[in-house]
């Protein structure tokens, strides 16, 4: 079980790939309890025009990404706190704008070999250690960052206006969520990649959904549950020579209707 | 007369092309337990919105305890229990849990809730008769206990006013009756300055002490016990109000105002 695990890039893999679940499976949680699943979709695939404005202009595609896509989730942020736009189309708008800006930053960087399928689907091997090191930092950060404002975003969810009469700072901490929602999907690309990365974002609460009815336990069963998935995905995506991205999605896919089930048996009971 | 805590004058609110609310005019004093009635898209939600600041008027002035409305020093001053089609049955939170929430901000910004805060949500708990169900989770509980939870949850801050929005739709009608004597319980309990705004102009009447009719513009302003004879439903709702019978309950009609 821990022979994959003695090889560097593994190491490394398992590593950012635990701290990366730690995260998205915070933010799962109001993700789930705001509705926010088609946000973080949105967010996500702006990385690929911000992963393309790197490579344009021959800096760290990751810096750029975290600078393109916080702008773009701070925007849809905005656009829906005007109420003016659905939500839905802002995002439908964004999503589809930004995806054809990297394709178009791609053609005039006239850079044909970068590993745009990488980051697209993830590629564990690319991680290197100044990735690791990014991730070791901002990590920890975000995710303090989150903890500390949970109070607040906990309100916010279960009823944003009624949070924002009894004098919640609600469009502040709106905001830095969404930031931080950016940052945490920036940092998990490179091993989950664009496509999937925002299955990270719903599935471990959701499945912790299925065994509980208190908050604070769908908080500790999401880190479980989205750590568990990161670790057996990558094992098994090393034993069976898969997509390491794809396998972690499908495998927090498989927890998912597990807890369908246990969720349907123990209501039958 | 006792000191205003909202006053409103000359009030214009859009709401897209239309107004939604013309010319109001409004002074509601402290301790004062006031009735909106009227239809439904006549502005009644609109005009609790501009009170607690969420929504901005086109025109006209208002303040609310002295201040503009949505002011930080108003924060925890006004209690809101908005109209709800009652809670998300899945949102994982206890009846304690949601009344807390009502004392975040109270608590702050990287504080936690203290030994204090939860005696205070234990105290409110106990006076809206909700204390032995406070660790249900909020959707295992009926239409009347959620509102009895969402009351507590505004009047967690302390507040001084208390704003409420179609408070009994989705309560049966046996338990509004329990319902108003809660509200006019906790009003005398807490000093409270109440508005409620309701469709039911069966029942509104009867438990506040001011009614005022808004259909768009203010047909108002009385006292409730004048509405309760027959001739003064006209007068004081400034519309036609009937009775009308229809299968075996009786229902109050209001008609097309003459302005």
């Amino acid at each position: 079980m821990i022979e994959p695990f003695q090889l560097g890039f593994m190491q490394r893999a398992l590593m950012g790939g635990v701290l990366i679940a730690c995260l998205c499976s915070l933010f799962s949680v109001f993700v789930l309890l705001k509705r926010l699943s088609f946000i973080g979709v949105g967010i996500s695939h702006s990385a690929f025009g911000g992963v393309a404005l790197g490579f344009l202009l021959g800096m760290n595609p990751t810096v750029t990404a975290i600078l393109f896509s916080g702008a773009i989730a701070l925007l849809i942020g905005f656009i829906n706190r005007q109420g003016k736009l659905h939500e839905d189309t802002a995002i439908g708008i964004f999503f589809a704008l930004t995806m054809a800006l990297g394709i178009v930053f791609i053609g005039l960087s006239r850079r044909y070999n970068v590993d745009l399928f990488g980051y697209l689907f993830g590629n564990i091997l690319a991680i290197t250690r100044g990735d690791l090191v990014l991730m070791l930092v901002l990590a920890p950060l975000v995710f303090a960052l989150v903890i500390s404002l949970f109070k607040e975003l906990l309100f916010l969810s279960f009823d944003e206006q009624v949070a924002q009469v009894s004098g919640v700072a609600v469009s502040p901490v709106y905001y830095v969520f969404l930031l931080s929602m950016a940052v945490t999907i920036i940092i998990a690309i490179k091993l989950i990649g664009i496509v999937l990365v925002s299955a990270l974002l719903v599935l471990p609460a959701a499945t912790a959904r299925q065994l509980t009815h208190n908050y604070r336990s769908l908080v500790l069963y999401s880190v479980v549950i989205g750590v568990i998935s990161t670790i057996a995905g990558l094992i098994l995506s090393y034993k069976l020579n898969l997509a390491s991205g794809a396998t972690i999605v499908l495998f927090a896919g498989m927890l998912f209707f597990a807890s369908l089930l246990y969720a349907r048996l123990k209501e039958g009971r | 007369m006792s000191e205003s805590v909202v006053e409103i004058k000359d009030l214009w609110v859009s709401l897209g092309h239309d107004f939604i609310l013309r010319e109001i005019n409004l002074e509601i004093h402290r301790g004062t337990f006031l009735g909106f009635i009227g239809p439904n898209g006549g502005g009644k939600t609109t005009l609790l919105q501009v009170i607690l600041g969420l929504i901005k008027p086109n025109r006209g002035e208002v303040r609310v305890f002295g201040r503009p409305p949505g002011h930080h020093k108003n924060k925890g001053l006004i209690g809101y229990v908005p109209q709800r089609a009652f809670a998300d049955l899945s949102f994982p939170v206890s009846v304690f849990d949601v009344v807390m929430m009502g004392r975040y901000s109270k608590i702050g910004l990287w504080h936690k809730a203290t030994i204090e805060d939860r005696r205070q949500v234990l105290e409110i708990l106990e006076a809206v008769e909700m204390a032995h169900l406070r660790d249900r989770p909020i959707g295992h509980l009926s239409g009347g206990e959620q509102q009895r939870v969402f009351i507590a949850q505004a009047l967690a801050s302390k507040p001084q006013m208390l704003l409420l929005d179609e408070p009994t739709s989705g309560i049966d009608s046996k338990a509004q009756g329990a319902f108003y004597g809660l509200l006019g319980r906790l009003r005398k309990e807490l000093s409270l300055t109440m508005v409620l705004v309701s469709h039911d102009i069966g029942a509104v009447p009867y438990h506040t002490d001011e009614i005022a009719c808004l259909n768009q513009r203010l047909h108002l302003h009385g006292k409730s016990t004048e509405v309760l004879d027959g001739n003064g439903l006209k007068k004081v709702y400034g519309c036609e109000v009937e009775m009308l019978v229809h299968g075996k309950i009786p229902h109050r009609v209001i008609g097309e105002h003459r302005d």
